[in-house]
């Protein structure tokens, strides 16, 4: 990973359109700035993680999840919540 | 620069969903040979690219997505709206030119379902619903910040049946 050191109100451009941003420092917390073009998606990297970890946990094998959606189906037919 | 709202500000195209009543017949039609290509694939699984969809009486609401490549990758999905009357997909101007989206009508939406041993645990990811259009059945799994990862599906029915 290239590693740079910059100072509040310093930027970092990657390719011709895309800048990167130190706008606040406090304490352990730094705000970023980014300017992109609307076709960069930008998010923090634990929200896409936590959908890649979830993507993974909704995968069963075909025959298993049909299984579990007739259980679920089951239950959705009885409507009454209890147990 | 700084303030928050400036990021708000400029997304001039977006579509933004809400309630829509399930509709089966909207999946059925797409047929069970329709192909609904993700360019990039499905985060996590970036090789799967080709996806059929179906849903028939059995399995109503639920859906299931059925990878063409990996036999074995399947996602039970179900529609959000359905569980979460409340719930309001956000599109942006990015995923809308991706998915070539230009009216509302177009868009079919649904969130994958996690089994669990109990199906009362059972949840559905509405932090990350999946985007067809239906037009040329390209889709992606979008990110809609501040929603649950993992929603609780028997919760979210029963609450949305006193309504």
């Amino acid at each position: 990973m290239l590693i740079l050191t910059r100072k509040l109100d310093e930027s970092i451009m990657i390719g011709n359109d895309i800048e990167i941003k130190v706008v606040k420092v406090a304490g352990s917390q730094v705000h970023i700035g980014i300017k992109a073009p609307k076709t960069i998606a930008v998010y923090r990297h634990e929200l896409f993680e936590q959908v890649m970890n979830e993507n993974k946990n909704a995968v069963q094998s075909t025959a298993d999840n049909l299984n579990s959606i007739s259980k679920l189906k089951e239950l959705l037919g009885q409507k009454d919540p209890e147990k | 620069m700084s303030k928050k709202a400036e990021n708000k500000k400029k997304e001039p195209n977006k579509i933004i969903l809400g309630l829509t009543p399930y509709d089966g017949e909207l999946v059925k039609s797409l047929g069970e040979d329709a192909i609904i290509t993700f360019k990039d694939g499905v985060p996590a699984f970036e090789e799967a690219k080709r996806f059929t969809l179906f849903t028939n009486d059995d399995i109503k609401p639920f859906m299931y997505l059925k990878s063409i490549e990996l036999e074995e990758l399947g996602f039970v999905c179900i529609d959000p709206f359905l569980i979460n009357k409340d719930y309001l997909v956000k599109i942006s101007g990015t995923d809308l030119a991706q998915l070539e989206l230009k009216k509302p009508e177009n868009a079919l939406v649904f969130c994958f379902v996690t089994v669990r041993p109990n199906p009362q645990e059972n949840t559905a990811n509405l932090l990350a619903p999946v985007i067809v259009n239906l037009e040329n059945r390209k889709a992606k799994q979008i990110i809609l910040e501040n929603n649950p990862v993992r929603f609780n599906i028997w919760e979210g029915l029963e609450k949305a049946g006193e309504k």
